[in-house]
């Protein structure tokens, strides 16, 4: 069973160029089977001057491979990841706006007329029981508990940085006066 | 000249501008996650540009191999901290997104028509009410 593993293409391009005569099937397995070898290998990652030079070759370039490949790989990650990044950027800047549309300019003026109807129903059914009718026989009638309560809503204040910095000068003011 | 082509690879390895294009390697074998297998892709890539980079020096070869690996050791940190900070950013972003295309369905879908309900229901009663007490008044004058 065979898998698709992507890789950079620039990084490929260089591989090609260092084996031109070499068909990619062989130099596919040629990778695998030197990648495969080296991290199989014990890592050395002290390299002393004293050694024989073919050792100290070979300890090198275990090293760089794997120290290369770590870099390489996740290189790629942030490389590829760049059109998931601005994804995520774009798609919270869009909620954000919507949220606040909806919390600033939509979901209180509904609120706010909704408080005032709930009250100005209170205040006739007060009128008719003062006048002698009893508001339970006139339709239509409301089923307050499935009403969405908002007698005690106020419409939020969005502050902004100027009145915010105001406020903080005006605290520290006061604290200061005698 | 091959010799050159490590020294390019490392120093492009460095370049997070390079182009973010991709080629599929096609694995005969499948070892362990995408993670690994990429990895164990690379480990052999960059052995096998050491191998056609190697001159027939020993010295001259442990001098390449040695700055190269000072090179990448140069730039692991660097990268390291890039994808944790990318990834970590990316997910918050993530994650705050689905939690407010949660507050907005529930707003919208749910409690934006709801009041609608709830408003065409008062001023229907506010009409009947209304409409009661006129009557009221009219038979109370009548």
């Amino acid at each position: 069973m065979t898998r698709l593993i992507e890789i950079l293409a620039s990084d490929w391009a260089i591989l090609r160029e260092a084996f031109p005569r070499v068909d990619e099937p062989e130099l596919t397995a040629r990778l695998l089977e030197r990648g495969g070898a080296i991290v199989e290998r014990s890592i050395e990652e002290r390299v002393p001057e004293g050694l024989p030079t073919e050792e100290r070759v070979g300890r090198l370039r275990d090293l760089l491979a794997r120290k290369a490949a770590g870099v390489a790989v996740h290189r790629f990650e942030i490389l590829t990841g760049r059109e998931r990044a601005a994804r995520a950027e774009e798609s919270e800047q869009e909620t954000y706006e919507t949220y606040l549309e909806l919390e600033k300019d939509v979901v209180p003026p509904l609120k706010l007329e909704a408080k005032v109807l709930r009250a100005e129903v209170r205040n006739l059914e007060e009128e008719a029981r003062r006048r002698g009718i009893d508001p339970g026989g006139i339709e239509p009638r409301i089923d307050w508990p499935n009403t969405l309560s908002v007698d005690a809503y106020e419409r939020p204040q969005y502050e902004t940085n100027e009145s915010r910095r105001r406020a903080v000068v005006e605290f520290f003011r006061k604290a200061g006066e005698p | 000249m091959r010799g050159d082509l490590l020294a390019r690879f490392v120093r492009e390895l460095g370049d997070a501008t390079v182009a973010p294009g991709t080629v599929a390697v096609d694995l005969p074998e499948a070892p362990g996650s995408d993670d690994r297998a990429r990895f164990l892709v690379y480990v052999g890539l960059v052995d096998l540009l050491a191998e056609a980079s190697m001159p027939d020096d020993g010295e001259e070869a442990v001098r390449i191999l040695s700055s190269s690996l000072s090179a990448v050791r140069s730039i692991q940190p660097t990268f390291r901290f890039a994808l944790f900070e990318r990834s970590s950013l990316t997910e918050s972003r993530e994650l705050i997104a689905r939690m407010r295309g949660k507050d907005i369905a529930l707003t919208s879908e749910w409690m934006l028509p709801r009041l609608r309900r709830d408003i065409d229901a008062y001023n229907a009663r506010i009409a009947g009410l209304r409409a009661a007490l006129e009557l009221g008044l009219e038979e109370g004058s009548g």
